[in-house]
């Protein structure tokens, strides 16, 4: 899995908890499209539940609600809000 | 010149990234949200803190660990109430239109001959049949197609890609992969038509084919007829295991196929990120909704019209021609003449309507007869028949009172003529003994038919899955629509001439008597797989954009039915297995493979949950 | 009798649909966007005499080369000229629509916002002052609720105004109701990123600008913007110089 020190990423977050966008450390397609829906660093981004399966996840920034896949959650590395 | 500009980028673009440790592009859509953000907090001003509330409260039961699927069902269900069963109960009222016309181009064609149609009638009216008989759902899709826009409208369809999103991703599906699925029929039937147009919403390339491609595997409406009849025949006990078997085991094999083809065929073709907004739930308007239904319903209509056409035509000479040959011709012109003689024997010469049935005469009054019988047919209200006595009597006043039975009334006196009744009740007679000859030059035509010729051919080989050459000819001319699978087991399964009207079941009871009920479940199982009907094939090869995935989706099922139907009716032999035990041991062989299939993981790189 | 053409784009749930229809009512069809399998809706309506054309593009939360919707929209709007791009934002979501916005304003046709489902955003306590948006962004900026066909009129005005210039340059003003006059004084919008970033685009400018036959057909900022963010299909517009 992770090593104990890696960065905190949005996969981390349990539901109903906020937290702070650090950065996008994914590329590529998935990178940008988590660029352009609003995950900029700075941004404050709340967990808001899982899926019956737990994939995929339902987050709250900017005032709408986005869901992407937990794959695509370790490509946002995150802070404590 | 222009790989300067390219270069000097390049250039550029390294240099940035050494200095500034980061990429352009984050920067770029940093500042971009960074304005955005300033212009927000100039020009907005929140007076309350009212955000979306109602909507979170909704999803909080909607996406529930428990009772969002509870409601999802609850939801398909409904989607299957309101437009598979309330639709049939519309389509009992539209199809006497669409008869209505048919007749009408009907009494436009050249009349029917008294054994022998001219083609000028026969072929006309059979691609007529044939398209009212796809016409005929069109009430269903209409409330199919304004039920998915108010889903989509109001917000939910969001909901039901980000529920489903997990399970359909260890079969290579996508969320959104949910809706196709179920227009074309989960559990109950369906229809791939509108299934595969849907498949339009699904944004990755891979997931998009995938789902296309099983569609038709699902439980289409039109299948439900040779379901009905088979499992009356040999499952009349277990109706409803058998029927949920048939219901789930699509859903099964659907999924498999769909986790190969990702693993296989479609292995390189794109993915697309997920990221899906759920959007805040707002009431459709009527208006949006009424204006995409009949938009797509009306895309539907012109689009499929005229191919259905062309290949019912196609379908129609290959099940006609070549013919039953001027010998067989002769042959039963000469019964039929025989029986006429009698006819006119049993009037009796001096009979005064003996006269007008002579030669054309006897053609003509047929053909008034099965008029005035349709006619009636159509009149449910008294006032309805006396307007249909009115317009025959017109029409002639002899025939009229044959028809009559020779009972008639003029001007309120009651006539009883015995002539007119002898004549009727002759005519009956002939009446039957001339369908009967009908049904027999039909069937030797489909037999001796290219259709024929193949269905017999291929018999040998398909005799391990259990299917005779008649089965073959219903399967073959199943191509041009699925119902007509029951219908064409009708013409080749006649009654005996002189026996009572049985049903089909029993009729095909008595002639197979080797037939056992795994010959019947072979046979649905083969049915369950069957290839996409044309108008759907049409659907994939536009939504795809390629001929080559059409094909494919005809041909692999074939495949897929083929070995299901030989493995079962062989095996279920040859290990001395029942109906009902042969279909256990398959669902359970299935199911297996189907689970064993979703754990392989998938190729995605990014994918570590799978 | 003049036929303008204008793109009507936006983010999905932006009810760009809705305006559209409410502003070419039954004047609509489908087609097919050449060789893909993505449908164009295309209407029109009348407006003093000319023929004004909508195009419905998909509809992008961005225009980046990653998706064949957002290469459909782009490829529109870099080739087919519209004369003027009717932008669907969401007013309860204005920040993350801008995103849209501001890559719309950098190809450089000029545009109409039209700010849409201003009922839900009263509903959620939003209160929005329309000409606040419009003196940053330099466009008309038309408040719009499409489910009640408001602002229909309106939008035929800033789009009418717009095509004849008047609402980008300062030369002279209808005086419709999108600004009342605010928009004549500005300059064109542009988004400040950075003094890195800028730099080297104002490098990357200059070296498009000294090849007429790219930089007539592409706004030169917007293509330096696009090359420095390594976008695929920019790269190959400028390889087959300037053919589609």
């Amino acid at each position: 899995m992770k090593e104990k020190n890696a960065a905190m990423t949005l996969d981390d977050i349990k539901p109903g908890c906020e937290c702070r966008v650090v950065d996008v450390t994914v590329d590529g397609a998935t990178g940008q499209r988590l660029m352009d829906m609003g995950f900029i660093p700075g941004t404050k981004v709340k967990v808001v539940f899982n899926a019956p399966l737990v994939d995929p996840v339902d987050l709250q920034l900017r005032g709408y609600h986005v869901g992407i896949r937990h794959s695509e959650a370790t490509g946002v590395e995150v802070e404590e809000a | 010149m222009v790989t300067d500009i390219l270069t000097h980028a390049d250039g550029e673009r390294k240099k940035f990234i050494a200095e500034c440790k980061t990429t352009p592009e984050k920067v770029v859509a940093r500042k971009r949200y960074e304005t955005a953000e300033k212009i927000v907090e100039s020009s907005v001003r929140q007076e309350k803190k009212n955000l979306r509330t109602l909507t979170d409260k909704i999803d909080r039961v909607v996406c529930h660990k428990i009772f969002g699927p509870v409601v999802l069902l609850a939801i398909i269900f409904l989607f299957y109430e309101l437009s598979i069963v309330q639709g049939y109960k519309i389509t009992a009222y539209t199809w006497p239109f669409l008869a209505a016309v048919r007749n009408i181009i009907a009494s436009v064609l050249p009349s029917p001959g008294f054994i022998f149609d001219p083609l000028l009638r026969a072929i006309p009216l059979g691609v007529v049949d044939g398209i009212i008989a796809v016409f005929n759902y069109i009430p269903i899709f209409l409330i199919l197609f304004a039920l998915i826009a108010i889903m989509e409208d109001s917000g939910y369809m969001a909901r039901v890609s980000f529920l489903l999103d997990r399970i359909f991703r260890y079969f290579g599906l996508h969320g959104q992969s949910a809706l196709p699925m179920i227009l074309s029929g989960v559990f109950v039937g369906g229809c791939a038509i509108p299934g595969v147009m849907a498949c339009r919403i699904i944004k990755d390339e891979k997931a998009k084919l995938a789902t296309m491609l099983i569609c038709p595997l699902m439980n289409c409406m039109a299948k439900i007829p040779l379901y009905i009849l088979l499992v009356g025949m040999f499952f009349a006990a277990h109706k409803g295991i058998v029927m949920f078997f048939i219901s789930t085991i699509t859903l099964i094999v659907a999924l498999a196929v769909a986790k190969i083809l990702s693993l296989t065929m479609l292995r390189h073709a794109e993915t697309a990120p997920f990221v899906l907004e759920m959007p805040t739930y707002h009431l459709p308007t009527v208006k949006g909704v009424l204006r995409r239904c009949l938009e797509r319903t009306w895309v539907f209509a012109r689009k499929i019209t005229t191919i259905v056409a062309v290949v019912v035509l196609i379908i129609y000479v290959l099940m006609t021609f070549p013919g039953i040959g001027s010998d067989r011709e002769g042959f039963y012109s000469e019964q039929a003449n025989r029986h006429t003689a009698a006819f006119f024997t049993a009037i009796g010469e001096n009979n005064p309507y003996a006269n007008l049935l002579e030669g054309q005469g006897l053609h003509a009054f047929a053909n008034y007869y099965d008029d005035y019988r349709q006619a009636k047919m159509g009149a449910t209200s008294t006032n309805k028949k006396a307007a249909v006595d009115e317009k025959f009597r017109a029409r002639n006043d002899s025939f009229f009172k044959i028809v009559k039975r020779g009972r008639y009334t003029v001007d309120g006196t009651t006539f009883k003529d015995r002539d007119a009744l002898k004549v009727n009740k002759a005519y009956k007679k002939l009446n039957r003994e001339r369908n009967t000859i009908r049904r027999e030059i039909k069937e030797e035509t489909i037999i001796g038919s290219v259709m024929g010729r193949i269905g017999r051919a291929m018999e040998p080989v398909t005799r391990h899955a259990g299917f005779n050459w008649r089965v073959n000819i219903a399967l073959i001319g199943a191509f041009a629509a699925k119902e007509n699978s029951v219908a064409t087991l009708g013409s080749l399964y006649q009654a005996e001439p002189g026996g009572e009207e049985k049903a089909l079941e029993e009729r095909m009871k008595e002639k197979e008597k080797g037939w056992t009920p795994l010959h019947a479940l072979a046979l649905i199982l083969f049915m369950t797989m069957y290839p996409p009907c044309i108008p759907t094939l049409l659907m994939i090869r536009l939504e795809s954009g390629s001929t080559k995935w059409a094909l494919f989706a005809t041909l692999y099922p074939i495949v897929l039915g083929s070995l299901f139907a030989v493995v079962v009716f062989t095996g279920g032999t040859l290990l001395e297995l029942n109906g009902i035990q042969a279909m256990i041991v398959f669902y359970i062989c299935a199911l297996a493979v189907t689970a064993g299939l979703g754990c392989i993981k998938n190729a995605d790189p990014l994918d570590e949950y799978s | 009798m003049k036929e303008i053409i204008v793109a009507v784009a936006g983010q999905p749930n932006s009810g760009k649909s809705t305006i559209f229809n409410m502003l070419t009512g039954a004047r609509q069809h489908v087609a097919n966007y050449p060789g893909v399998t993505v449908e164009k809706k295309i209407g029109r309506y009348t407006y003093k005499g000319d023929t004004v054309v909508l195009v419905d593009l998909p509809g992008t939360y961005s225009l980046t080369s990653y998706s064949q919707e957002e290469k459909i929209a782009r490829d529109f709007l870099l080739h087919e000229k519209p004369a003027v791009v009717l932008n669907i934002v969401d007013a309860a979501n204005l920040e993350r629509n801008l995103y849209l916005t501001f890559q719309l304003q950098e190809m450089g046709i000029p545009m109409v916002v039209a700010l849409n489902m201003m009922d839900v955003a009263k509903d959620r306590g939003l209160s929005i002052n329309t000409n606040t948006v419009n003196e940053f962004l330099g466009v008309a900026v038309i408040p719009t609720v499409g489910k009640k066909n408001r602002g229909a009129g309106d939008i035929k005005d800033a789009i009418f105004g717009t095509y004849r210039g008047d609402c980008v340059q300062a030369t002279a003003c209808v005086g419709c109701a999108a600004c009342s006059g605010a928009t004549q004084k500005k300059r064109p919008f542009k988004i400040d990123y950075g003094n890195d970033l800028e730099s080297a685009i104002a490098s990357l400018e200059a070296k498009i600008l000294e090849d007429p036959r790219i930089s007539s057909l592409y706004s030169p900022r917007w293509l330096a913007v696009k090359l420095m963010e390594n976008d695929s299909e920019a790269r190959r517009l400028v390889k087959k110089g300037g053919d589609r």
